[in-house]
């Protein structure tokens, strides 16, 4: 039940909004998404850490019986740490737009619940189409807020925007439908669209199949991610968009397109995966390559950050196809940490548009003389997003950038830089990554030191930079305010610095980046069990290619281990899984009880 | 100014404590008491394959020694000396007159001194030097410049060919819109002509298909 | 500027002191006593508050900063701190490392990052908030904190004149510095140290660009942070590679393995090009970009932009003996390969790099680069020590150049706060005998004297063991270890040569200044007459065009007439910051004395 209340809480504020005067839509969207976010910690709290793999608070409601057709819901701890960001994320958009939605207040504050209420959809879902309808819900408030309260290319950028997504999407869902049909086809099966049935079904059909089946789910969520070369959408829209509409771009729908390529793309087409793993992992490459180095040009703040997205998420993708528990759950960490610190980001710019009416770093810059509080943030989650040690970006990019490293079965033969060693290290695991590619990911740190210090060095250091007419804020100081005309409203401007309500949006996210990057023991404990079982799952897989197409290569012994150091990776097969267990399976008749 | 007397004082004490130390023999011999913190640590390091430390091994076997001398007695004397060898030859070309300059020195102005005159002997490579021999430049040219030539490339390419290939998925349902439009013209006559000639098509279709 | 002197001065009296005990260096080899892989002692906790109290610090400096404080309480609450902080570790050091048993310590803060990522029980990664002391740690621990005391009550009055304005930022980054310099010398693991060492990477950025209305700065600590990355890339990567050889990132676990002589899957190390050959070298790359040496030098020199206290204290003393320590710390690493290939390598490279970075300052004017070069040159003497099997001749230098250094920054800082950012040393000459700056002089003689390595200083014992070494070390271990430390030989001279080339033009001489054109410092600095700097400037720093009107303008007692400065030779000085609108000047403190006549006959 709590997982239904979770998502129809905020679409019955949203009704709210809509009957009640425009005055009070503001206050009204700002209780329904703190009671929203309360629930989700009421939910965390009660949140059994011991079973984190399994999914809790399930429920399921028949909806089409003779399709299979359930509203099913659950989370596991991945969910889990999603919907909490979500929840996190909404309270903090709707303070940010306090003041700079002046028109149609209304519209905007119901979409935003109705969004958050398709977000929170997304991640409890345990029904294949329940997923894909809320994961495509979002598309239609998003549209909305772009087109009306974007800026300048607004019509051409929501436009894009929907249907450069939907069109992947619809890709995915035939992806998806032929799965469920394959399964109705299969004897004494009926339809359904439960996804650990459908998961079992599909992970037994060729790797040919799978090879189709990878190819369009990846249409559809790769265009989320967004994965090169894929991505043109993402500057265009959060250029385009209102402060509050890209923070829960970024922080939140970037996301789901990973978490649905870790809940969807590699319980089903596992051998796909394993075999295409170096193929995607060139993608994110390219990705963390080549989105750096764009942004290295930028002069629009905006896309500035949003093309570090496109790298940031490299990074996240990269770690997921090293598939290794190291790199799976630096993965899940970056999707966290990059909401948080990218959110924040987008928080920032947004106050200065808000003050200065521009994005262009040439005309605007060196804002740390004037607004030290400001430049303070910025600074703090410039280096949060540049990956230092101490705060959150570090750990996820570091265990990403493990994973990758780890995971190359050449490890233990003399093709790894001429190792002459017979038995396979002890930090290793299976893969077909390995350290040329998390050396050449890692220049993509150094990249992102580049943009980022370009950034900060340009809006925060320097001469200051004013655009011009905006000369007069200064004069204000730190309690000024003067009316500024904006439309047919006379709307109260802001003060030079941020005031109390901005920091409020913003100490949350800084205190959570911090904790969360000098103590992740938390997150990094709760994932555990899901993402071993789904390295599990892809290790059983992998073993499952190597008897049917034995490997040329004997160079490595994996015989008798030495010493006390006992198993090494890569040597548990089904049978030594003992701690985990396979994921319940939950068939639409057992979810009722 | 108390505060500078108050680390006077600690510092003294530190020092005085530290000379304490050194010649009460407390450390271990080689190397002071600096050898005595190293000796114990990871930086001295008893490997597998040299058998005892490292920094042994050379001197126990086969030292090379200074022109087949015990390095460590000579060297205090070799470097001595060439450090008194430098500071004398700046005496001569920079010292001021008189005693300042070690009465090596002739220098009565800050610009100028006695060096200047040597510079035309070195070339080029003085102006070279003092440039710090185009390193910046070198690497702003290697390195920085054409790695933002690749980046705008790389933002082109993005603007025109990724996201052309985009545009151009949207751009062909309005060619084919656009070019399919002067069908609906609204005249009815035109209907009438395409239905009959449709019509007709269809009619020897069928007499052609079922012959 | 008298009490920044004497602080100067009692640094270069320590280093002093250190040469008098370091007078007998005995002649008897010890064999073995590496305490790596011992028994480790607990440490206790309040080791832990050694590196913790600098954060506290940085985090009141903060809500300072936030309380817009506008008095010097940010500077003394810091100074407090860091003397709590050495006071610690002379504690520590007493206690623990003077004795018979001077074994490594442990000491156990918190969980850092722990995951299960394999079956097994070895098949985690663990890195946990601890440290790891051995007298390695407590040689660092105990300059770093040391100085950095003292040259934070040097950039207490130092900084003074942007109270209210950035001084509390300046100590807020000032004492994060020092937290991640700590951790980065105390860590128990691989990923601790990665911390601290990128955390130095950062505070270095905020100091560098401290002036951050100045382009220069900003670009400068841009590039310094970009160029540190550049080796971290190297360091992360040979991070994994421990992790992907020893299962484990935790020092005592690694000295274990590598004693043992096999990994820990039970492969021989030796004959593991990994493991002896290229995760070394990964190890040295992120070396040689935090102590700016060979291609990644490019930094250092820029750095100076930065304000001289951070000058000295960060890019002399402790951030770029970070990469040392690096090297060190990892000995047993590098000395996997029989061959000692990465160690070749890093003796050839810090020679080259010395000599290198030496014939730059033989030719440059601008004295606080030729100090920054000098920085490079001496950190080239270390990494040639530890590459010629000398690793406590490095330890030595590093501890000796740590004083001397800072000492001599400290010395051209005040020039630069006397003379309005004057730091052309063919604009200044016999600056001791001006009055307030005796004791500079005497502080910049002691720091010259170690830096060139005169007998009997703590800068001449530390270069000497390094060149002793040298030349004993046989070819066969260390390839050319002969030239290389001929090499040595040669930059040593020509260290002794720049330094008093220096020395002998700014120092002593007949008294003569320009004043520089910074007008902030122009604000702040004495003219020796007693006026104001910046008036002086104003009255006398004319240009070319009203050249001819300053004659009325010389009514000043004790002052000659303007001198033309057309006509100078500008013998390629396009770098330098030599001010456009100057005047030369003569000063005269003694009216007794002749008067100075600006165009003596032309017999120079």
């Amino acid at each position: 039940m709590e997982l239904f209340a979770l998502i129809l809480l905020p679409l019955l504020f949203a009704l709210g909004v809509a009957f009640l005067p425009a005055a009070q839509s503001r206050m009204v969207a700002l209780v329904g998404m703190l009671v929203t976010f309360a629930l989700t910690i009421i939910i965390a709290s009660r949140f059994d850490t011991g079973s984190a793999a399994k999914y809790q608070f399930a429920k399921s409601v028949e909806w089409l019986p003779d399709l299979g057709l359930n509203l099913s819901v659950g989370i596991d701890s991945i969910s889990l740490l999603l919907v909490l960001l979500t929840g996190l994320l909404g309270p903090i958009c709707i303070l940010a737009s306090w003041t700079s939605i002046t028109e149609r207040v209304k519209t905007f504050h119901v979409w935003m619940l109705v969004l958050q209420a398709a977000m929170l959809g997304v991640f409890c879902a345990r029904d294949l189409i329940l997923f894909y309808v809320c994961f495509e819900f979002t598309l239609v408030p998003m549209y909305i807020l772009i087109s009306l309260y974007g800026s300048t290319n607004r019509k051409r950028a929501a436009v894009k925007f929907f249907l450069y997504t939907f069109t992947g999407s619809v890709i995915a869902l035939a992806g998806l439908v032929y799965i469920a049909n394959h399964h109705a086809g299969l004897p004494g099966r009926n339809w359904t669209f439960d996804i650990n049935t459908l998961a079992t079904t599909a992970r037994g059909m060729s790797t040919s199949e799978q090879g189709w089946i990878l190819l369009a789910l990846m249409a559809g969520f790769a265009v989320k991610v967004p994965l090169f070369p894929l991505h043109t959408w993402l500057p265009l829209a959060h250029t385009e968009a209102p402060t509050a509409g890209s923070v829960v771009l970024a922080g939140v729908l970037l996301k789901l397109g990973t978490y649905a390529i870790y809940r969807f793309v590699l319980p089903f087409a596992p051998q796909a995966v394993i075999e295409y793993a170096p193929l995607l992992a060139v993608l994110c490459i390219i990705g963390i390559i080549y989105g750096g180095l764009v942004c290295w040009v930028q002069t629009d703040i905006k896309k500035l950050v949003a093309y570090s997205s496109v790298a940031h998420l490299g990074f996240c993708m990269l770690g997921m196809f090293a598939l290794n528990h190291t790199g799976i759950a630096g993965s899940i960490t970056y999707m966290i940490n990059h909401g948080l610190s990218t959110g924040a980001l987008f928080l920032l710019i947004g106050m200065i548009y808000e003050r200065y009416h521009t994005r262009n770093m040439k005309e605007l810059g060196g804002l740390g003389a004037k607004m030290p509080i400001w430049s303070t943030f910025m600074v703090f989650f410039a280096m949060a997003s540049v990956g230092l040690p101490g705060l959150n970006g570090f750990v996820s990019e570091f265990m990403c950038m493990l994973g990758t490293f780890q995971s190359s079965s050449a490890w233990g033969s003399s093709n790894l830089w001429g190792s002459l060693s017979d038995v396979r290290p002890v930090g290793v695991t299976h893969g077909n990554l390995g350290p040329w590619f998390a050396i050449v990911a890692g220049t993509g740190v150094i990249i992102a030191a580049m943009y980022l210090l370009y950034m900060v060095g340009m809006i925060v250091w320097g001469k200051l930079r004013e655009p011009a007419g905006h000369g007069a804020h200064g004069a204000h100081g730190a309690a000024g305010n003067h009316g500024h005309h904006q439309g047919e409203q006379h709307v109260a401007v802001l003060t030079t610095d941020l005031n109390t309500r901005e920091i409020i949006t913003l100490a949350p996210l800084a205190a959570l980046c911090f904790l969360l990057g000098i103590y992740p023991t938390p997150i990094l404990n709760i994932i555990e069990a899901p993402v071993q079982q789904t390295t599990t799952m892809i290790e059983m897989e992998r073993k499952s290619i190597a008897l049917t197409r034995p490997m040329p290569r004997q160079g490595s012994r994996e015989g008798s281990s030495e010493g006390s150091h006992g198993m090494r990776a890569g040597e548990h097969d089904g049978n030594h899984a003992g701690q985990e267990h396979p994921s319940p399976v939950t068939t639409p008749e057992e979810a009722h009880k | 100014m108390k505060a500078a007397i108050l680390a006077c004082m600690l510092l003294s004490i530190a020092a005085g404590g530290l000379y304490f130390l050194t010649t009460s023999g407390a450390g271990s011999e080689h190397g002071g008491w600096v050898g005595g913190m190293i000796h114990p640590s990871s930086a001295h390091f008893e490997s597998p394959h040299f058998g005892h430390s490292v920094e042994h091994a050379g001197t126990k076997h086969e030292a090379a020694g200074f022109f087949g001398q015990d390095a460590h007695k000579l060297m205090y004397y070799v470097s001595a000396a060439v450090g008194l060898i430098g500071i004398l030859i700046a005496a001569i070309l920079h010292g001021p007159k008189g005693w300042q300059g070690l009465f090596l020195g002739n220098r009565v102005i800050a610009e100028k001194s006695r060096a200047d005159s040597l510079i035309p002997l070195f070339g080029p490579f003085t102006k070279i030097a003092r440039n710090k021999w185009y390193v910046d430049e070198i690497y702003d040219a290697l390195i920085v410049k054409p790695l933002y030539v690749l980046s705008h490339i790389f933002h082109l390419i993005d603007q025109y060919i990724v996201d052309g290939i985009v545009n151009l998925f949207g751009a062909i349902p309005r060619w084919i819109g656009k070019a399919l439009r002067p069908t609906q013209s609204g005249e009815i006559h035109g209907y009438a002509m395409g239905m009959a000639g449709g019509l007709a098509v269809l009619l020897v279709l069928v007499f052609v298909l079922t012959r | 500027m008298q009490q920044l002197s004497m602080l100067e001065t009692i640094t270069s009296f320590t280093s002093l002191a250190f040469a008098a005990g370091e007078g007998h260096a005995a002649s008897a080899h010890l064999s073995g006593g590496g305490g790596a892989g011992s028994i480790m002692r607990e440490a206790p906790t309040w080791v832990l508050a050694i590196a913790l109290l600098p954060f506290a610090a940085f985090l009141i400096n903060g809500i300072f900063a936030a309380l817009k404080v506008r008095n010097l309480l940010p500077a003394w609450f810091t100074i407090a701190t860091l003397a709590t902080s050495f006071g610690l570790t002379l504690l520590l050091f007493l206690n623990n490392f003077t004795g018979d048993v001077r074994t490594p310590m442990h000491v156990h803060g918190f969980e850092w990052i722990h995951f299960q990522w394999g079956a097994t029980e070895a098949q985690a990664f663990v890195s946990n908030f601890a440290f790891y002391i051995d007298g390695l740690t407590c040689l660092w621990v105990l300059f770093v904190t040391g100085l950095a005391t003292l040259i934070a009550l040097y950039s207490s009055e130092y900084m003074n004149h942007d109270v209210g304005l950035g001084y509390c930022r300046f100590f807020a980054a000032f004492s994060l510095f020092v937290f991640s310099m700590l951790v980065l010398v105390m860590a128990d693991n691989l990923l601790l140290m990665f911390l601290g060492w990128e955390g130095v990477g950062l505070c270095s950025y905020l100091l560098i660009g401290y002036f951050y209305k100045k382009p220069a700065a900003v670009a400068a600590a841009k590039k310094a942070f970009i160029i540190n990355r550049i080796g971290d890339l190297g360091l992360l990567m040979a991070i994994f590679s421990a992790y992907g050889i020893f299962g484990t990132v935790e020092y005592s676990e690694i000295f274990t393995l590598v004693a043992s002589g096999y990994d820990a899957a039970g492969n021989p190390l030796a004959v593991n090009t990994w493991a002896a050959i290229v995760m070394p070298l990964l190890f040295t790359c992120g070396a040689f970009g935090k102590s700016a040496q060979l291609f990644f030098y490019v930094w250092l020199p820029d750095a100076m932009e930065g304000p001289t206290p951070v000058s000295a204290l960060i890019h002399a003393a402790t951030m770029v003996t970070a990469g040392v320590f690096l090297i060190a710390r990892l000995y047993p690493v590098y000395t996997i390969d029989p061959a000692l290939t990465v160690l070749t390598i890093v003796a050839w490279s810090g020679a080259l790099t010395a000599f290198w970075a030496a014939t730059i300052e033989m030719a440059i004017f601008d004295i606080k680069r030729v100090m920054g070069y000098s920085t490079i040159s001496q950190l080239g003497f270390m990494f040639a020590g530890l590459g010629l099997l000398s690793p406590t001749g490095a330890a030595f230098h590093t501890f000796t150049h740590a004083f001397f250094k800072a000492t001599l920054f400290l010395g051209v800082g005040a020039v630069m706060h006397g003379f309005g950012g004057q730091l052309d040393l063919r604009r200044l000459s016999g600056v001791a005998w001006m009055r307030g700056f005796g004791l500079v002089g005497i502080a910049m003689l002691v720091g010259s004297i170690n830096l060139s390595g005169v007998p009997l200083t703590a800068g001449f014992f530390s270069k000497d063991m390094i060149l002793a070494q040298g030349f004993t070390t046989p070819s066969s271990m260390i390839g050319g270890a002969n030239i290389v430390a001929w090499i040595l030989l040669l930059t040593a001279g020509m260290t002794a040569y720049y330094t008093f080339r220096t020395f002998f033009r700014v120092y002593v001489g007949p008294k003569e200044f320009t004043t520089g054109d910074d007008a902030e410092l122009l604000e702040i600095g004495r003219h020796p007459m007693g006026t104001s700097l910046a008036e002086w400037h104003k009255q006398h720093g004319h240009g070319h065009a009203e050249h001819a009107e300053r004659s009325d303008h010389s009514d000043h007692s004790g002052h000659s007439g303007h001198s033309g400065h057309a006509g100078h030779a500008d013998s390629g000085h396009g770098a330098g910051s030599v001010a456009e609108r100057r005047l030369q000047a003569r000063v005269d403190f003694d009216p007794t004395t002749e008067e100075f006549d600006p165009h003596p006959p032309a017999s120079r």
